[in-house]
């Protein structure tokens, strides 16, 4: 029976009970496993497809609705985002697209027993909040993340319509918004609310309803309030909720009052679990200490918004000695990122946001030091998001050094093009220490003066690279053609005031299919190369973003103002806007 | 420090005749003031300097206040909603000397510039957020105590402001409560409060021995 291996091998394949290669595949959770599984054999990719529950799609034009329903009918958590990522700043126009109806529309017939949706970047209507409302009985988590479309109507009908939800999480959406009373749609008697993320919406909700919510939620670990959620209130919440793991204040501001800081700081002190804090709207410095004893066990502290100084940061983030996550305004300057560095030694990500970006004059002494201190005393530092004004490749260079273990790192000087500032050189050098030293790194955004050079560095050492983002920089076409023909691991491009045309793109078009996608806006790539690109490469969807009417009005030389090219099994869109062209096989311009 | 005391008992003396209570009178040695800061608070950050008063600030820069760059459209890369909130805390706009009230519910912030002679770091702060004139004049004593070597006692300061007409005024002659409330938003002596251009910390002067 066992005299041939090779013959039982094709044999067990055959006859496993599928059952239990169903139970073995359960335990695969991956994406990229499971990719990888189904790819095995027929036999393999039909039980795969049937089990898996939990489906992620990173580009909602990569694949339709149809084709997934069809492929994987037992879905139960479905995660898809929508817009490029420049559509954070406003680089892509109002209604290019993403919307999320069809896609509800498809699950609600396929996926009854839905549980998860998650969207990033997606137009989410009304209808579609209350389509999801009606249509999945056992519907537990919505998190829609930088998304619009939707008012507090469309979020009464979830509140009213589900009744196993555990996470409603709102995340930097914008949402119209009409009135607070949707929380009060919220049946009384439901308590499995884990998670409540509300911080984005502007106007108060009634804060007895939320009282109450709080009061019959047991299980409630998160909490993050909105900005018109007043101080004086705060405690009536904490005390009803001394299980919170992370918590999001209001207005973090009041007339001074001894017997609203005992109250507050007294409930901050009651909440024995909390391990993140948030929001902190309109800091009054003297309320601060109320939640100086929970920050031993803080892991996480958003102070993005935050508008105190130095000092008051300081005596802070000093006392967070278990700190892993920090976001912070630029105010915590370097001495303030040099008390961080000696405090915090379990720092895994920071970000420095601007207080005033869009002054030519430093507002506040933050330098590339700060980061150099922080690389240095934080041993475990991996993300890093950092605004400044100025930066050296000698600091680049010692960050590199310090901190080989990054895996995201995001520069952002803000002045397009500035140079070292000590040696007003480019920034290459840096920024290629930068890719060599940190071999593990995933995600980088560059900014600063940059030639060719620091694109053939990163081309060659960036073997891990997942994602760059590209402004103002490089020389000519040799730059992207070092990218393209380098950066194994590529899968999203972004970039954007770069002098790249044609030469790159269609010499390196291949690559293109190997990546999620490609967006290049105020570059120099012609139509005509566009009109290439979709001819030869049908499994892309070449799309040509132009605000000034038809291309084929203008010369095939000209340069389009934006474009976004993405692989796809899904064909050309079928719902793009008046100001987004696609080429199809005939090299007809499709609107 | 001349050009300052010059343009300062100029103001002095100019406006002497009506009747409000100059720097001059309040100090010993009208032209000898002991300055040591000088801050400027612009209700309008966005407003050019308009050139009168004390003017030998470190950089011509720091009053050279660029307007929001709308020039590059979506750098330098920030999401839409934190870009709102800086737009916020840059004043806003203020239109017919009259703050505008934004959004529902939330109190109008009044950001303000404020600086100092000799460093070319500014500063903005909230005057809502400080409810009287001791904690608002620790909180800048604070702020600058890094960039000079500032007495931390705040009994050796006091705070003037530069009205629309240019002169230096005494702004403790003001209750606090009336600088900032809304009524007085709303009432005739909105036109006095509104105008603020320019916002000083002086060193008292000591007494002369005697």
């Amino acid at each position: 029976y066992l005299s041939n291996t090779s013959t039982l091998s094709t044999k067990m394949a055959k006859s496993f009970p599928e059952e239990v290669l169903e139970h073995v595949f359960s335990f695969i959770t991956s994406d990229s496993d499971r990719n990888a599984v189904s790819l095995v054999c027929k036999s393999w990719y039909e039980i795969e497809r049937w089990c898996r529950k939990r489906v992620f799609v990173g580009n909602c034009y990569a694949v339709s609705p149809r084709i997934l329903t069809r492929r994987f009918p037992e879905v139960r958590s479905v995660e898809i985002k929508g817009k490029p990522h420049f559509a954070d700043f406003n680089l892509v126009p109002e209604g290019w697209g993403g919307c999320v109806y069809p896609w509800i529309s498809a699950m609600a017939g396929a996926y009854p027993w839905l549980e998860e949706i998650r969207l990033k970047r997606m137009v989410v209507s009304d209808e579609a909040l209350e389509l999801i409302s009606t249509s999945f009985c056992n519907f537990k988590v919505l998190v829609l993340s930088s998304c619009e479309g939707f008012s507090t109507d469309g979020l009464a009908s979830i509140a009213a319509n589900c009744r196993e939800l555990r996470v409603l999480d709102l995340r930097e959406s914008e949402v119209d918004d009409l009135s607070g009373h949707w929380l009060s749609h919220f049946p009384d008697t439901w308590t499995s609310l884990v998670s409540l993320n509300i911080a984005c919406l502007g106007s108060e909700v009634s804060f007895s309803a939320l009282e109450r919510l709080v009061a019959r939620s047991p299980n409630l670990r998160t909490l993050r309030l909105n900005r018109a959620v007043s101080l004086e209130k705060l405690h009536n919440l904490l005390c009803r909720a001394p299980q919170l793991v992370e918590f999001g204040t209001g207005a973090y501001s009041s007339e001074l009052r001894p017997d609203v800081f005992s109250n507050l700081a007294g409930a901050f002190s009651g909440c024995k679990q909390l391990k993140g804090l948030s929001g902190f709207w309109d800091v009054v410095p003297a309320y601060l200490p109320a939640i100086y004893l929970t920050c031993s066990g803080l892991t996480s502290l958003n102070l993005s918004y935050a508008t105190i100084q130095s000092p008051d940061l300081v005596k802070l983030v000093s006392q967070c000695h278990n700190l892993q996550r920090l976001w912070v305004l630029d105010y915590i300057e370097d001495i303030g990122l040099d008390a961080l560095a000696a405090s915090c030694k379990h720092l895994q990500e920071l970000r420095v946001f601007p207080s005033d970006p869009y002054v030519v004059d430093p507002n506040v002494s933050l330098t590339e030091r700060g980061l150099v201190a922080v690389s240095e005393g934080c041993p475990k530092l991996q993300s890093v998001l950092y605004f400044c004004r100025q930066m050296s490749n000698a600091a680049l260079v010692a960050i590199a050094r310090n901190r080989p273990n990054l895996v995201c790192f995001r520069l952002c000087i803000i002045e397009p093009r500035a140079p070292d500032y000590l040696t007003l050189e480019p920034l290459d050098a840096g920024f290629g220490a930068i890719v060599e030293h940190c071999k593990e790194l995933r995600r980088l955004s560059l900014s600063g003066l940059l030639t060719d050079r620091v694109f053939e560095y990163i081309g060659t050492r960036g073997r891990k690279l997942e994602m760059l983002s590209i402004a103002f920089a490089g020389e000519s076409d040799l730059g992207l053609h070092h990218v393209l023909s380098g950066c194994e691991s590529l899968r999203k491009l972004e970039i954007r005031d770069c002098p790249f045309g044609d030469k790159a793109l269609l010499a390196n078009a291949a690559k293109l299919e190997t990546m999620r996608s490609l967006w290049m806006s105020s570059c120099s790539v012609s139509f005509g190369a566009c009109k290439l690109l979709g001819q030869k490469l049908p499994r892309l969807n070449v799309e040509v973003i132009d605000e000034r009417g038809s291309p084929d009005s203008r010369p095939e030389s000209c340069p389009v103002e934006k474009l976004y090219i993405y692989r796809t099994v899904a064909g050309p869109r079928v719902d793009m806007p008046p100001f987004v062209w696609t080429i199809d096989e005939d090299a007809a311009l499709r609107v | 420090q001349e050009t300052v005391s010059s343009n300062f008992c100029h103001f002095a003396s100019k406006n002497h005749q009506k009747g409000k209570r100059y720097f001059a009178e309040t100090f010993e040695n009208g032209g000898q003031q002991n300055e040591t800061s000088l801050v400027s608070w612009n209700d309008k950050p966005n407003e050019e300097d308009d050139g009168n008063g004390p003017e030998n600030i470190a950089s011509d820069t720091i009053n050279n206040d660029d307007e929001e760059k709308n020039h590059l459209v979506g750098w330098p890369p920030i999401k839409s909603w934190r870009r709102k909130l800086l737009h916020e805390q840059q004043g806003g706009q203020i239109a017919n000397d009259q703050v505008l009230v934004r959004g529902g519910g939330r109190t109008n912030s009044i950001y303000v510039k404020v600086r100092m002679e000799g460093v070319g770091i500014g500063r903005k702060i909230d005057l809502k957020l400080y409810h009287s004139y001791q904690t608002l004049t620790d909180t800048l004593i604070s702020m600058f105590a890094k960039y000079q070597k500032i007495d931390k006692d705040g009994a050796s300061y006091t705070i003037l402001y530069q009205d629309r007409e240019g002169d230096w005024l005494l702004a403790r002659d003001v209750p606090w409560q009336y600088v900032f409330s809304n009524f007085y938003i709303h009432s005739c002596l909105i036109s006095m409060f509104w105008s603020i251009k320019r916002l000083t910390l002086f060193r008292k002067q000591r007494p002369p021995a005697i």
